[in-house]
């Protein structure tokens, strides 16, 4: 029924042009047929008609006028009108406003995050011109080394990938008649920025000299990097980011031309980006870039092997010659890699694995690796859109309410001819005026909302998260999109209702007579109570998605780890970037272990590859224990290399064995060089361990992990021998379960360093770099944090979502009781002179409260029930973001019920008693 | 054909209003009945006609309504609504002051 009256309120174009033909063809017959009667003949009779009739085109044209001007006209007095209603009820306007303005900010403000993470286009001009190498194949390359990561997400399985070896570059690079410009770069590489104050580590990023001119940015301050610049014999030099010239050298213009050290080799600085351009996707910031060239110096390791076809680390961007298209340049590179991959030396593919390389659009596949980093948003947007249907839920009952209240005026303006279209288009006017002011504060609460939200997301991150929330043209578009719908969706049923009343009756009575229509009078009751009830429902599941999340957040932060985080203080010192290499590393760290323990507060100092719950890890598989060395029955294990007293430091308790001693590191340190000693590295393993590979034996003692030698004549590898066994402890986030691992020495690897002290860890963090600063100018501290930070960082994800979706069910709570009061206060006033007349029989006070709170607890009940059943079947899909919590589990469901219901019914209590205080005198003089 | 005059602006309303004060009818009854009653003297055309006809429905002054017509096809019927009963009334009573005022000039003189 709604639908036909809507169509007849919005009548189409169409239809309005076919009835004025049918209207004037109708004239026309009449006037011929007419002719005919006074005697003319047929044709005649058509022609003079014809001629009389005049210009029939020219009519339709008027008509067409009047309607046109008719609606602008109507519009427009529907505008005025609607403002002069609004303006008459202030209160009624103002909290409809603030509703909308709290539902329609919050979605806002989240789907500004979402439009900055996912939406916005690269920082460089002419980012859809922008075009990356992405290599397909049936097959997992063969290659020797691959590294991906970065700003393009590989898949070996599924054989494609964006990291292509050096030289098919170089080939690709000379192909000059297809591309305008050709670049390569490596994923962002930690550098050791010296010479500029303190030692500091630094994202750098090795390209080639067309990177620039590729992307199109330009220098703030000095020059960009150049093809000459590329060479190996050209003198070193770096490029800043804007923002870290701005941190690191205060913005000064002499910072361009002086000299840095970079891992101990000096780079002269020769410009700044331009201000915007920091990144080309969210996980990868760069503070500097140098050339290519400059990895021979830098990681020297690495470049000779850089120089095969069988390391794959680099991403080639490009745009395409303009004129060329696209295909016939996938066609010449794809010639030129099969070329290469097929028939090198050690063919990296088979041909039957048709390799080929694809120029694929640079944004998409660079916005593919930041999807993971929206998650958490869209559950927000969830809570956010039901928070909005809440709030639409409201000011639908209270335009209800308020149609109700104008029934008369409404009445006669329908008795002095107003038609019922034109009367539901005056009220969703109203309504959609409501949105639009409503949208309108809703911008500047979420203009608010997003910088707030950003603080949040940023709170204890070692990175500024690389994106801001801007009111982009997406944006607006979004907001005026959910304003106008917004407005459509709580108006109509108002509208429709409050249009269809029954004449006389309305005219008769005024609203709250006993004889008043009881028809319409308990259909509009059902409609409000409908409205509240959906509200609880709404309110029930953005409740309990709250209530799962914060669960979730509690559960891992009190979960026990399996060792005291409390007071310890934790840093980074990469010494190979210093140039220290192999048994240098071990001699600087027991040296810097042993000066940093002399440290006034600390209690104990170790160092591991890698600090507890930062998210590294590191796991290697062996034959299962008791199996022979070339047994096909694999089994993983973590592994982390620690430091000495390791375990004494971090609190895990040793249960049988021992701790290693300086002999067990010497072993180790034999055995990690090209030949492995004889002797087996000793391990300490976990309980877990012991649990998987020693179920029934004494693990103390026993090997594992020693492999077969590799050709006859050769020593077999030596494996490990478990010395000690530890207590379980996590590794590298809370929510993975302790799995079985062993500890080895760490020998010859970079590490961070845990200092456990007695009080506020933070206070000796001075002291630490007085020491390592002492110990080489070129060392450098990177992510000093304390134990307890590293951990909320970890859970930096859950704890906004947790934090939001609260703030967002507390909304959501608040919308919907502001409904259930709105809704009953109307009632009570509306059965004012009942309650009187029954006051006046000799109602008890309790007998009305009952009478009023029955309706608000059947209104509950319902509400609940349907709530309770959408959220455990919306909360599923939140499974992979819980913990320790199932998603349809029964304490949260029924505390959140338990408290709706609470506050839902201290809602109801106002209306009740005022409904008591119903003088029968007056109620009766009600009219 | 000479003796027709041009309606003045406004009067073709109240014509319209009048005729269909009768009983409801479609667009060319109405011009059939003006131009009877004035004994030939106002020829209504399609051209004034149903643009007037669109307006006073669009103020609400009359209604309409597709049925059918004595020939048995479908016309559009139009017919008085209670708010244009009130402002017949009250445009006949202009008409008449003013058509009394016009008459006093001209006797005057």
């Amino acid at each position: 029924m709604a639908i036909k009256k809507l169509r007849a309120i919005f009548k189409g174009h169409k239809q309005q042009e076919n009835d004025v033909n049918d209207e004037l063809g109708f004239h026309l017959e009449r006037q011929i047929e007419s002719n005919i009667a006074a005697g003319m003949s047929p044709d005649e009779a058509r022609r003079r008609a014809l001629v009389d009739f005049g210009g029939v085109q020219q009519t339709r044209e008027t008509l067409r006028e009047v309607h046109r001007g008719h609606t602008v006209e109507s519009f427009l007095q529907d505008c005025r009108y609607g403002w002069r209603m609004l303006r008459k009820s202030p209160a009624f306007t103002i909290i409809a406003v603030v509703t909308l303005a709290l539902g329609i900010g919050a979605n806002t403000a989240i789907f500004s995050l979402i439009d900055a993470v996912a939406f916005r286009s690269l920082p460089i001009p002419d980012p859809q011109g922008l075009i990356i190498f992405q290599w397909q194949a049936h097959h997992r390359p063969e290659t020797n080394e691959y590294r991906g990561g970065g700003d393009c997400r590989s898949n070996l399985a599924k054989g494609n990938g964006c990291s292509l070896p050096l030289p098919f570059f170089k080939d690709a690079h000379a192909q000059t008649g297809i591309f305008s410009h050709l670049a390569a770069y490596s994923p962002a590489q930690l550098l050791d920025l010296g010479g500029n104050g303190t030692a500091q580590v630094v994202r750098g990023d090795f390209v080639s000299g067309d990177f620039f001119p590729t992307l199109g940015i330009h220098s703030h301050v000095g020059r960009l990097l150049t093809e000459a610049d590329d060479a190996p014999e050209a003198p070193a030099v770096a490029v800043l980011n804007y923002e870290f010239w701005q941190k690191a050298f205060g913005g000064s213009l002499s910072a361009v031309g002086k000299a840095v050290r970079l891992n101990g080799v000096s780079f002269t600085i020769i410009g700044v980006t331009e201000p915007g351009f920091d990144r080309l996707t969210l996980a990868n910031r760069y503070d500097i870039w140098v050339p290519m060239a400059a990895r021979a110096v830098l990681v020297p390791d690495w470049s000779a092997k850089d120089e095969q076809l069988d390391h794959w680390s680099l991403i080639i961007i490009g745009r395409v010659k303009p004129g060329v298209p696209v295909t016939q340049a996938q066609e010449a590179v794809s010639l030129l890699f099969r070329n290469e991959v097929l028939h090198g030396a050690k063919p990296i593919f088979k041909a039957e694995h048709e390799p080929a390389i694809r120029l694929a659009a640079a944004a998409p596949l660079f916005a593919e690796t930041q999807k993971g980093a929206l998650q958490p948003f869209y559950v927000m947007m969830m809570c956010v859109g039901l928070v909005l249907l809440i709030a639409c839920a409201n000011v639908s009952g209270l335009l209800l309410a308020r149609s109700a209240a104008r029934q008369r005026e409404i009445a006669v303006r329908l008795a002095l001819g107003a038609k019922r279209g034109r009367l539901i288009r005056q009220l969703l006017t109203e309504s959609l005026m409501l949105s639009i002011m409503g949208g309108a504060l809703g911008l500047l609460l979420a203009v608010w909302g997003a910088r707030l939200l950003m603080v949040l997301v940023s709170a204890g991150s070692f990175d500024p998260p690389g994106f801001g929330p801007r009111l982009d043209w997406r944006v607006l578009a979004f907001t005026s999109g959910v304003a106008l719908i917004t407005g459509i969706v709580f108006g109509l049923a108002p509208a429709l209702r409050g249009s269809d009343i029954g004449l006389t009756s309305s005219l008769k009575s005024g609203e709250g007579g006993l004889d008043g229509g009881p028809r319409s009078r308990s259909r509009r009751f059902s409609l409000g109570g409908m409205l509240v009830s959906v509200q609880m429902a709404l309110a029930i599941v953005v409740l309990v998605t709250a209530g799962l999340l914060v669960k979730t957040l509690a559960n891992l932060r009190h979960l026990n780890p399996g060792f005291d985080t409390q007071n310890v203080l934790l840093f980074s010192v990469d010494p190979r970037m210093a140039g220290y290499k192999g048994p240098q590393i071990d001699n600087l760290y027991r040296d810097l272990q042993e000066k940093l323990s002399s440290i006034p507060g600390v209690t104990s100092v170790t160092y591991s590859w890698m600090p507890l719950l930062s998210g590294a890890l590191s796991s290697t598989s062996f034959h299962r224990p008791g199996t022979p060395p070339d047994s096909k029955d694999q089994v993983d294990s973590d592994e982390l290399p620690v430091g000495p007293n390791f375990f004494k430091t971090l609190g895990i308790p040793l249960h049988s064995g021992r701790d290693f001693t300086s002999a067990d590191f010497a072993t180790a340190a034999a055995n990690s060089g090209d030949k492995p000693g004889l002797a087996p590295t000793p391990v300490i393993v976990n309980q877990a361990f012991v649990r998987s590979y020693f179920p029934d034996s004494d693990p103390l003692g026993a090997r594992f992990g020693d492999s077969a030698p590799t050709a006859p004549g050769e020593p077999k590898t030596p494996g490990f021998q478990i010395v000690g066994v530890a207590g379980d402890a996590k590794y590298n986030s809370m929510r993975r379960e302790v799995q079985p691992t062993f500890y080895d020495p760490s020998t010859g690897n970079n590490a961070v360093f845990e200092l456990r002290t007695a009080a506020n860890s933070m206070l000796i963090v001075p002291a630490v770099r007085n020491i390592v600063r002492h110990e080489s100018e070129d060392l450098a501290l990177s992510e000093i944090s304390t134990q307890t930070e590293a951990i909320d960082r970890q859970l930096s994800s859950e704890r906004i979502t947790a934090q939001l979706s609260a703030f967002f069910g507390l909304l959501a709570l608040v919308l919907a009781c502001l409904g259930l009061y709105g809704l009953l206060s109307y009632e009570v006033t509306r059965r004012t002179r009942e309650i009187g007349i029954r006051m006046a029989v000799g109602a008890q006070s309790h007998n009305v409260i009952g009478l009023v709170l029955i309706k608000a607890i059947a209104l509950i009940v319902s509400g609940a029930t349907v709530g309770i059943g959408v959220a455990l079947g919306v909360t599923r899909f939140l499974a992979s973001f819980l913990y320790g919590v199932k998603a349809g589990d029964p304490l949260t469901l029924v505390a959140v019920t338990g408290l709706l219901a609470v506050v839902a019914l201290a809602a109801c209590y106002i209306p009740a008693r005022r409904a008591t205080k119903v003088d029968p005198l007056v109620a009766l003089h009600y009219e | 054909m000479g003796n027709q005059i041009e309606l003045l602006q406004g009067t073709l309303d109240l014509l319209i209003l009048k005729t269909l004060a009768l009983e409801p009818m479609h667009g060319w009854g109405i011009a059939q009945r003006i131009q009877q009653i004035s004994q030939d003297v106002l020829q209504v055309g399609q051209g004034s006609l149903y643009p007037a006809l669109h307006r006073l429905e669009q103020r609400g002054w009359i209604g309409s309504e597709w049925s059918t017509s004595d020939n048995n096809r479908r016309a559009k019927f139009y017919s008085l609504t209670r708010a244009g009963r009130n402002q017949l009334e009250k445009e006949l009573g202009e008409w008449e002051r003013l058509s009394a005022a016009i008459a006093l000039v001209l006797q005057q003189s």
